[in-house]
């Protein structure tokens, strides 16, 4: 018997009707909805125990402690420690984001990796270890075997007087190189000042948490100057004490709008003001008598050894900075210069900063004299709130490395594009050197933390220049643009899978050494640059071995610790800050080598606060005072090509390439790295839309130019500049500068992932710039543009 | 005179498949859709609660009350989260000791094999996991509460064998989240996890402030 | 929640801790405005001057936590967001969020964000591994918001318990972006509480709140002794904004 049609639909009915007596129609409905708020590609953060570290942020060199949040191993949160003295609870946008660049695999280089595509296209393919070190230590054996161990040149961007930074130096003296290249930024030009001025090869502090009048040629206090944990924190607490912030910048920028006054100066004439303003001081005679008596040389006229009479900076001011000159230099008004003096006059602890953005574009030497100057002729040097000119730290030496014959051979050979004050050859030199030579000056290039593509000014240059280097080795652990034009990679560890140590944070104004044991394990293949090193001059054998007989990175470290245990720092955070001055620190050691080595890696923090007996009056120079004119460079004078007398002193120089146009002048963020450290995703969201939308950068220009321009707000336009176009956006903002244009740095990525590659164009490719003479620095704020709406 | 018509002659034959498709959707609907909702898994090993509760026969384990003795391995971290499920760390707190009662039968031999020779966690199922969208403290309701475990969990704690771990297959949730009773009615307070249980009994406690959306999302 | 203006570096430190915290969803087409998803959100402001005597200060803006006829809450129409009478937190439940984004309409302080896309995760990338069990991960097609950092009240909270106390301390629960302020601008803590620093904070002449006059009653107050960033908080007639005389010492 067979189902007709009728019968089948009673059936279906039936069923209809009883399952609706079941639970399923209703259980199934919940389940669904349940299933709609689960959908299997959002992620579900696992749970687990929480814990706490404390380490180091080694993103920048600011030195900042802090805290991590973590779920069983996993880092879930970046905190700040507010019992850290550097930073004292304070952090930046940077060092906030820092987790999304340790775990974001695009962002990095997880195991050593061969270039594949063209230069410059980030494309890479992975290798082994074994085939990476086999290949760089084939090429370098072949280097020494042919006696042509000086076509070796590393790019060092690590920190000053790091031990990775020593390594590296003592590789490529025992390999038998001079060509030793760093970016001159403005460390190095502070550190040269600091040589040429108070004889001391080594940081400047700025003792800002003692200071009651801080008053910034350009400084971007809250750009990222200094180590932003600690500035930022600083402000809250200078606001709350009352201190005065006095900026001189051009841009309303977030320092200059925040700042208690704001002196909106002609870009590039800082030093011009400065010293004007030094001068009024002199004239008034409320500068510092005693100091000036004591402990500076080549104030006033002089009579040298052979019975010439010399002209003082006292006269150079008389003469040369006049309030009417300097009025009209800068564009300010006679009666801002003589406010500024007075208020100078009236502060109980002044102190004198500069610096351009974040304060790794360089300036001039000079420049950087003739602002400093100010500290000079006020005495306000090795004195609380003023500038620390001592605040190197005690590290022990390593022993000297061990030259064999290929080294000494190669050491002869003078390093490419010369080597500097500091003893070390600016990298903006070495370019030219290598684009001005037709033979090949160097066969293999090794970098070392450094981005000088996105970071150097008139990076186009160099851009060309690498390719006149054959063979490229990056150890970066990141995917940076320079490393996109690499050869070979052999990454390095990230942060916080190393053992990491900043000797000496940013403008600290009392010596402290940071370090930190590695908080997790190596995620991805890689090694940390101190182990490959030493596993590389191993290979090599000869002097190269002899100079690296350490069974690891970490024993170096720990040898040079030990000049910190000897000295009477202290390990111990205590209860007063350490930038007190003359406190007593309980040292918190023990004298037992293991236990105080891991009480250092407890508090992640060697100090020593500042004394008041003096040291810190003691100017190793040929004067044995502080130099207003300078025997270093009177010395150098050949070498350095200083023409007159007066490139002794401090001086104002002006910068211009051209009359015509507008001028172009880069700015800096403090939630947006514009140096090596790549920038969180996160970061992303603080970039509002008037500065980055979508893939176009925006430059800001002041309304009445734009109109004079015909230009409005969104345009499109073609930027020239001599050595290259881009193309922006225009952004009216009043508070630009008439006849100025300001674009912002650290965009236009070629490296990275999808989060910045491409985004924006990168501003320091095109800036033009001329070569400091004494530094070998790119100065670069005189570049001149033509816009074309396009 | 007219004929009946075809289909009236066959209206009984009609109401026997009404009624089979009916039953059939009944038998369904109880019993294939339970069976067939729920995927089976087994735990990885068995954990035998009414041992490690009995003080006579294991000593280690310290607490006067059957609470205490829930927490002495599903412990109360020191910031006042809930462990859960132990890690493989509390059971060598005792069984570390060579003369702990362990590896006599061949799943202990197995535990120390595989387990704790390795380092490796045990992958255990957990009965009573909320969706990530659920914020709940156990202390809130412990210590602060003063609730027996049981009246969530149920007679957990007694039993000798582990229930074989029930998944949906649609939302991922373990079967005690529902309550095994495909119904959804529930006798006991611990027959059932859902959203409206846990405010029922804030609503019965006097706590109806804490019905408040955040206090358990999150 | 007291925000000092004159403190504030707009440095951005609050978003990113914030959206750190919270597990916001970043995607590679943040930088473009209508995709960007923050909680807590700097607006930037320019004082209405010619150069040199322009200057620019920032509004970090959370939720406001409305107090009064909270305007999301009463708009929603699935009860995805409620007021605790407890907290004066605003709550915002994803899982219960049908996406119609009325909410967004009515808040006027365009404290809501939705997700029109899901979280970016794509596999093996490692995204997912700093994101925190604290907060759950939101799916497309829902609303949110800022929190008040909720979860960390129930870790204070948790915490307290722990240490056998129902009452917590003032500054034991503060949310991420107070924490993280590197200036220190932020403070957090119970305005009803006559001990609690924010209690006698916003009793300062130069505290205000955004759009008062609207009568939301935002719990997010504001400091500035600046007259011009305070007149942006509201929408103010031609002389309508009277300035504050400073006190005579």
């Amino acid at each position: 018997m067979g189902i007709n049609r009728r019968e089948f639909i009673k059936l279906v009915v039936g069923g209809v009707a009883g399952i609706h007596v079941t639970p399923l129609p209703w259980k199934l409905t919940d389940d669904i909805a349940i299933w709609t708020q689960n959908w299997p590609w959002v992620p579900v953060p696992e749970r687990g125990e929480f814990k706490e570290a404390k380490s180091i942020c080694t993103l920048c060199e600011g030195g900042c402690g802090i805290r991590l949040r973590l779920v069983d191993k996993r880092g879930v949160k970046i905190e700040s420690r507010e019992d850290f003295p550097v930073n004292h609870g304070g952090i930046c946008p940077l060092g906030m984001g820092g987790l999304q660049l340790l775990y974001n695999k695009d962002m990095r280089f997880t195991t050593p990796m061969k270039r594949v595509g063209p230069r410059g296209e980030g494309q890479f393919m992975d290798i082994s270890w074994d085939e990476a070190l086999d290949t760089l230590i084939q090429r370098l054996k072949g280097l020494r075997d042919e006696n042509k161990s000086h076509l070796l040149a590393a790019l060092d961007g690590l920190p000053w007087d790091s031990t990775e930074s020593v390594l590296v130096k003592r590789f490529l003296t025992a390999f038998g190189s001079p060509n030793y290249v760093r970016v001159v930024d403005q460390e190095s030009v502070d550190r040269t000042v600091n040589l040429i001025m108070h004889g001391i090869n080594g940081p400047m502090g700025f003792d800002l948490e003692n200071a009651d009048y801080v008053l910034s040629f350009g400084a971007g206090l809250l750009e990222g100057w200094g180590g932003s944990g600690r500035i930022l924190n600083l402000w809250g607490q200078w606001k709350t004490k009352k201190a005065k912030v006095v900026q001189v910048e051009s841009r309303a920028s977030n320092t200059a709008s925040k700042a208690d006054r704001w002196i909106a100066i002609r870009p590039g004439t800082e030093a011009a003001l400065a010293l004007g303003i030094a001068r009024e001081l002199v004239e008034r005679g409320r500068y510092n008598v005693d100091f000036t008596n004591e402990h500076v040389f080549g104030f006033g006229d002089f009579v040298d050894q052979e019975g010439r009479t010399h002209k003082g900076f006292r006269s150079l001011l008389m003469e040369a900075y006049k309030p009417e000159k300097v009025s009209q230099i800068t564009g300010l008004q006679v009666g801002d210069i003589k406010s500024i003096a007075s208020e100078l006059e009236a502060a109980k602890a002044p102190i004198i900063i500069w610096g351009r953005g974040k304060g790794e574009l360089p300036m001039g030497v000079h420049e950087t004299m003739a602002i400093h100057s100010l500290n000079v002729i006020l005495g306000r040097i090795g004195r609380p709130g003023g500038i620390m000119v001592k605040t190197g730290v005690p590290l022990s030496d390593l022993p000297p490395p061990v030259l064999d014959e290929r080294a000494s051979v190669g050491l002869k050979n003078a390093p490419i594009g010369g080597k500097g004050l500091l003893g070390c050859t600016s990298l903006y030199r070495f370019a030219k050197a290598l684009l001005e030579s037709k033979e090949p000056l160097v066969d293999t290039l090794m970098i070392f933390r450094s981005d000088p593509i996105q970071s150097m000014p008139s990076s186009i240059l160099l851009e060309k220049a690498l390719k006149k280097v054959p063979f490229i080795v990056s150890f970066s652990p990141f995917r940076d643009d320079t490393s996109c034009y690499a050869d070979l990679v052999l990454p390095d560890h990230a942060y916080l899978e190393k053992l990491q140590e900043l000797p000496a944070p940013k403008g600290l104004g009392y010596s402290a050494y940071c370090i930190s044991a590695p908080v997790f394990p190596a995620i991805y293949k890689t090694k940390a640059l101190g182990d490959t090193l030493i596993q590389v001059a191993h290979r090599l054998g000869g002097g190269p071995k002899e100079s690296f007989a350490f069974k690891g990175y970490e024993d170096v470290v720990k040898v040079r610790v030990k000049g910190l245990f000897e000295a009477k720092g202290s390990i111990k955070l205590g209860k007063e800050p350490a930038w007190k001055w003359g406190i007593n620190v309980d040292s918190g050691l023990s004298g037992d080598e293991k236990k105080d080595w891991e009480g250092l890696l407890k508090s992640n923090i060697w100090y020593m606060p500042n004394n008041t007996n003096g040291e810190h009056l003691i100017f190793p120079t040929e004067s044995k005072k502080v130099e207003l004119f300078s025997l270093l460079l009177k010395r150098n004078r050949e070498p350095l090509k200083l023409k007159g007398e007066e490139d002794l002193f401090p001086q104002y120089k002006p910068l211009e390439d051209g009359k015509e146009g507008l001028l172009l002048i880069p700015y800096e963020m403090a939630n947006w790295s514009s140096g090596w450290t790549p920038n969180p995703p996160y970061l992303t969201k603080t970039i509002f839309d008037n500065i980055l939308l979508k893939q176009d950068l925006f430059f800001e220009i002041n309304p009445r130019t734009a109109k004079e321009l015909g230009l409005k707000e969104n345009d499109y336009v073609e930027v020239n500049t001599k050595l290259g176009q881009i193309r922006m956006r225009v952004h009216l903002f009043e508070g630009a500068m008439p006849g100025v244009i300001y674009a912002p740095l650290g965009f236009g990525h070629i490296g990275y992932d999808e989060f910045i590659k491409g985004k924006g164009v990168n501003i320091s490719k095109v800036l033009w710039s001329q070569e400091d003479l004494v530094s070998g620095a790119p100065l670069w704020w005189g570049t001149k543009v033509k816009i074309t709406r396009v | 005179m007219q004929t009946i018509p075809e289909y009236l002659k066959s209206s009984w034959r009609g109401w026997v498949l009404f009624g089979v498709g009916f039953l059939g959707a009944l038998i369904v609907g109880w019993v294939i859709f339970p069976m067939v909702l729920y995927s089976q898994h087994p735990q990885p090993m068995n954990f035998n609660h009414a041992l490690h509760m009995d003080p006579e026969r294991v000593s280690g384990i310290e607490g006067d009350t059957e609470r205490e003795r829930c927490l002495y391995c599903h412990e109360f971290r020191d910031d006042g989260t809930f462990a859960g499920i132990p890690k493989l760390s509390k059971c060598t707190e005792c069984h570390e000791d060579p003369d702990s009662p362990l590896g006599q039968t061949p799943e202990e031999k197995e535990f120390l094999k595989r387990y704790v020779a390795n380092h490796q966690e045990i992958p255990w199922y957990s009965y009573y996991k909320q969706p990530d969208c659920v914020y709940f403290s156990h202390i809130a309701h412990v210590k602060m509460g003063n609730l027996e475990c049981k009246t969530c969990h149920g007679d957990h704690g007694s039993r000798k064998v582990l229930p074989v771990y029930q998944k949906n297959r649609i939302t991922g949730y373990s079967r005690n989240i529902w309550g095994y009773r495909i119904s959804g009615l529930k006798k006991n307070t611990w027959d059932r996890m859902k959203m409206d249980d846990c405010a029922e009994c804030h609503k019965d406690m006097g706590h109806e402030n804490n019905n408040s959306c955040f206090v358990c999302h999150k | 929640m007291v925000i000092d203006l004159d403190k504030c570096t707009g440095c951005g430190t609050c978003m990113v801790a914030c959206a750190h915290e919270n597990n916001l969803s970043v995607r590679p087409d943040e930088s473009d405005i209508q995709r960007k998803l923050t909680w807590m959100r700097l607006y930037k402001i320019t004082k209405d001057e010619p150069y040199p005597k322009t200057e620019v200060s920032y509004f970090p803006r959370p939720c406001m936590q409305c107090d009064h006829h909270t305007p999301c809450v009463s708009v929603c129409p699935a009860t995805a967001t409620d007021y605790d009478i407890n907290t004066g937190i605003v709550s915002q439940i994803y899982t219960r969020c049908i996406g119609c984004r009325y909410c967004m309409a009515a808040c006027p302080y365009h404290a809501r964000v939705f997700n029109w896309w899901d979280g970016y995760f794509p596999r093996g990338k490692g995204l997912e591994n700093y994101l925190s069990p604290e907060v759950s991960v939101r799916m497309r097609g829902v609303v949110e918001k800022c929190t008040f950092c909720h979860h960390r009240l129930m870790r204070a909270k948790s915490k307290a318990y722990a240490e056998g106390r129902r009452e917590l301390e003032e500054g034991e629960y503060v949310t991420a972006c107070t924490e993280a302020c590197p200036a220190k601008a932020i403070t957090f803590g119970d305005l009803n509480n006559p001990e609690h620093k924010v209690h006698q904070l916003i009793k300062s002449p130069y505290a205000f709140r955004l759009l008062e006059r609207l009568g939301t009653e935002p719990k997010v107050y504001y400091l500035s002794k600046k007259d011009w960033v305070r007149k942006m908080g509201d929408n103010y007639l031609p002389g309508e904004f009277k300035p504050v005389t400073p006190p005579k010492a």
